[in-house]
């Protein structure tokens, strides 16, 4: 038995970031990581001498004084940004084959989706405000509001993003260009409440960012920090069972038993349920989480390109204008979004959304490989008829499929749970003293999502005070 | 929907989703006494909004209820509000 003071499961984004909050209040800190990497899919991966990113193309809030940078200054993280789609812009082909340009920041925006709609003008105005007012009124991401919460305020309704597209605006294109950003969060705009939209969505119109070295810098500069921080990392090491001994939580595994007073889940709710004591929850609250829906998986076709420099940084190719009708992951007619890296190679992703269920992409099924070719073969006509002027300088070099994802990360909804706004929310408390949840389903999604949720549970492991 | 109904309701879901003895389920039954936590609250919320199709979630002021009287009360309100 190894005893730990506090032990956190699972080796992303959000369990490093817990790790490292943990060891910086001084305690002996575990992280274990069932594959043989941490965060595979920050990570990306070389192929071709090519290097792909699965995980990363952009974010928000990484310009100096804004909330990832502050991040990752209190994490002791050394990562470089830099502004990315300043004034760039990404390109949504619409089923009428219109070609509408998303531009950034927001006055680009404002000014060129202004000339596709001008009887949208005044409506478009009113929209980007609602969206920006959501953005920086969040507490948790902007540094600089200069008003606190006022908890007798009227608050409105919540609304899903649908309705206040529907309410803004009169043309059914303009609310596809500015709904198609639902692929970066994986929740559909009828699900997906315009606040948590808006958190995403509006940050980006607020500034974009890379990161020098892609994915891959931000897991060596987490690596890096874990071990000047002294945190024991486990790999190959999953969690089979918790149980509470005592105010002592005990960690069985493939390998090791590990006992400690905090424990941190940073694995997928549903594989927490599997492995938590009976008691962390009540059975009603289980059942809830267990029927949440799972963001769609992504099958990925990843590929050189060879041909003169593509301005768009990345392109959805939208099958239906109505993009709730986007997520069907059981089309016969998939959108598709193809990101460039922002470097000069502009190696290319092409992800569609397919079935995130573990039976339909089954690595054992004797038909795996022929299915995945066949869809492969799909795409790439697709592509070619879609975009024929990208499609003739790809050098198509690996695939991915919702089965690859749960080799890596242990499931296949690209983007883990929905965050459906009229869903039970997964909390990151438990019915246990010292035993919290944390990642990308819990709370709020993606990269920034991930991180504050973890400072939210270290809070939490500090007053727990065990 | 009457009254007496809402409370039946009512009553019937938390006995049922939070494993609570429906003869302790009385008007001036208070929360922390019944044995909930912030966790249960969330999920109580999650769960009534669901069942009446209401927003608990932003019509709730700090303070608008501490016993099972006073949630009764308040669905019972917003339901009138929404029938309105």
């Amino acid at each position: 038995m190894l005893n730990y003071d506090e032990l956190i499961i699972g080796g992303g984004i959000s369990g490093m970031a817990a790790s490292l909050l943990s060891a910086k209040r001084g305690k002996k800190t575990a992280l274990l990581e069932a594959g043989a990497t941490l965060s595979p899919t920050l990570s990306g991966f070389t192929r071709a001498a090519a290097h792909f990113e699965t995980g990363f193309h952009y974010a928000f809030g990484l310009g100096e004084g804004e909330i990832g940078q502050y991040f990752f200054d209190l994490l002791g993280l050394d990562i470089k940004s830099y502004p990315l789609l300043q004034n760039g812009y990404d390109e949504i082909h619409l089923p009428s084959g219109r070609i509408v340009k998303l531009a950034y920041p927001r006055q680009n925006l404002e000014h060129s989706l202004g000339e596709v709609f001008p009887e949208e003008k005044e409506n478009l105005k009113k929209y980007l405000d609602k969206l920006e007012d959501c953005f920086l009124n969040s507490a948790y991401l902007n540094l600089h509001r200069d008003k606190t919460l006022d908890l007798n305020a009227p608050v409105d309704t919540p609304k899903s993003l649908q309705e206040v597209l529907d309410e803004c605006f009169k043309s059914d294109e303009i609310k596809a260009v500015l709904a198609a950003s639902s692929f970066l969060h994986g929740t559909p705009p009828n699900k997906i409440s315009f606040g948590m939209h808006a958190c995403i969505a509006g940050g980006l119109f607020h500034g974009a960012y890379g990161v020098l070295g892609g994915g891959k810098a931000i897991v060596n500069a987490f690596e890096k920090a874990l071990k000047k921080a002294g945190v024991d990392v486990f790999l190959n090491t999953k969690a089979t069972s918790i149980e509470e001994d005592g105010d002592k939580k005990i960690i069985r595994t493939n390998k090791d038993s590990f006992a400690c007073d905090i424990c941190i889940s940073s694995i997928h709710p549903k594989e927490f349920l599997k492995i938590a004591p009976q008691n962390a929850y009540r059975e009603g609250y289980k059942t809830r989480v267990n029927a949440l829906e799972e963001t769609p998986g992504f099958f990925t076709l990843y590929a050189k390109y060879k041909g003169p420099r593509v301005e768009a940084s990345n392109i959805y190719l939208l099958s239906k204008t109505n993009v709730v009708d986007c997520f069907n992951t059981n089309s016969n007619n998939p959108s598709y979004y193809i990101n460039f890296s922002p470097d000069k190679e502009q190696n290319v992703s092409i992800i569609s959304f397919t079935s995130p269920e573990p039976a339909v992409w089954n690595k054992n099924s004797p038909d795996y490989q022929e299915r995945k070719n066949n869809y492969s073969l799909r795409i790439k006509n697709d592509i070619n008829k879609l975009a024929p002027d990208i499609a003739k300088y790809l050098e198509y070099i690996e695939v991915s499929t919702p089965a690859t994802s749960r080799r890596y990360v242990g499931y296949s909804g690209g983007y883990g749970l929905m965050h459906d706004m009229y869903k039970t929310k997964v909390l990151p408390m438990t019915k246990i003293k010292g035993l919290y949840l944390c990642g990308q389903s819990v709370l709020v999604p993606g990269l920034l999502g991930s991180i504050i949720t973890s400072l939210m549970v270290d809070k939490m492991a500090e007053a727990a005070n065990v | 929907m009457q009254k007496e109904e809402i409370i039946k309701q009512i009553n019937a879901a938390l006995a049922k989703e939070f494993e609570l003895d429906e003869s302790m389920l009385t008007p001036d039954a208070d929360f922390v006494k019944l044995g909930l936590d912030s966790l249960d609250a969330v999920d109580m919320v999650i769960v009534l909004e669901q069942m009446f199709k209401i927003d608990i979630r932003n019509n709730y002021k700090v303070g608008d209820f501490g016993t099972l009287g006073g949630l009764y009360d308040f669905v019972e309100r917003l339901i009138k509000q929404k029938n309105a």
